[in-house]
């Protein structure tokens, strides 16, 4: 804008006369033609434009606690190794340890049921000897 | 002072899974951009580098890492592989997704640009072809590292290189002479 107040000099009426001035849609056309062309042009060495524009890459911070709630879904792997330390052995080692204590209680309790009824039999059996005798 | 990774990667190792996010934090940035090039946009680079993270920490729990080379080698190359399985997944011509990246807060309009142009010039290779090309010529890993990385041999992953920049300049020269 000029900035003196007669704003009907020479300038001025070319001024106003150029404002409405716009581009012809085919000067539009003709520009994105260009700008298209110039994205096209994929030379191999464009590839260290598109490198260098890309080296910022970066993710948001939200990233790395996504990643993280998905490593924790995971849950920790079984290990490798032998089958003593696989997983379901370790889980089931005290069901196991209850187990076999039962078990070994049961055959404490059959040997000395056994060994009762055996002695109180042998002895049945000897009682009749002796009378005998 | 830097960290150490691979006494990080031991006590993830030994059950420490807290430890896992020193590893994320240190590494993300280079593996997004990483995945981001290999796939041309940020949803699918997202989806490739969770999958590959969650990857890489069974494969730690698992004892896969044995610590001679660094940890970022290792993680770059289970990217790769995770990029190359979306890449070999998706259908020849197949648009850009619709959905919105979830976690690109931090990147620029004209990075995003740049990466649609990426996209538009790499598309037209083979997955391998590409993925050496990104390895190579974008993130200057060294063609030894690159064929640890593909699981191929050193002159694999020149002829890889080779073959895509010159389908690269192939696709240029029609598009120059559609425009004439």
């Amino acid at each position: 804008m000029p900035d003196h107040q007669d704003r009907n000099s020479p300038l001025d009426e070319l001024a106003r006369a150029t404002d409405d001035l716009r581009p012809a849609n085919a000067v539009v056309d003709a520009v994105m033609e260009r700008v298209t062309a110039s994205a096209a042009s994929s030379s191999p060495e464009s590839l260290q434009t598109l490198a260098a524009l890309t080296d910022e890459l970066c993710p948001a911070d939200g990233f790395a606690d996504e990643v993280m709630r998905r490593v924790h879904a995971v849950g920790a792997p079984r290990q490798a190794g032998g089958w003593f330390s696989a997983e379901g052995m370790v889980r089931s080692g005290r069901a196991a340890l209850l187990v076999a204590a039962a078990v070994a209680a049961g055959f404490l309790v059959y040997g000395s049921y056994a060994e009762r009824l055996l002695y109180g039999e042998s002895m049945a059996s000897v009682a009749p000897v002796e009378a005998s005798e | 002072m830097g960290v150490d990774l691979r006494l990080v990667a031991a006590r993830v190792a030994d059950g420490d899974t807290a430890a896992f996010r020193q590893i994320v934090d240190h590494t993300r940035a280079p593996l997004y951009r990483l995945a981001a090039r290999l796939m041309g946009n940020l949803l699918d680079a997202e989806d490739v580098l969770q999958d590959a993270y969650v990857n890489a920490y069974r494969g730690l729990v698992q004892g896969q890492y044995d610590g001679r080379s660094k940890l970022e080698t290792w993680l770059y190359r289970i990217v790769t592989n995770a990029g190359l399985d979306a890449l070999r997944k998706r259908r020849p011509g197949a648009p850009p997704p619709a959905q919105e990246p979830r976690f690109d807060g931090l990147v620029q309009a004209e990075t995003r640009v740049a990466l649609h142009e990426l996209e538009s010039m790499l598309c037209q290779l083979v997955p391998q072809d590409r993925a050496a090309l990104v390895l190579v010529a974008l993130e200057g890993v060294n063609v030894k590292d690159a064929a640890h990385m593909l699981g191929c041999s050193e002159g694999a992953v020149e002829q890889r290189v080779v073959r895509a920049r010159a389908a690269l300049r192939a696709g240029q020269k029609e598009r120059e002479a559609a425009h004439a």
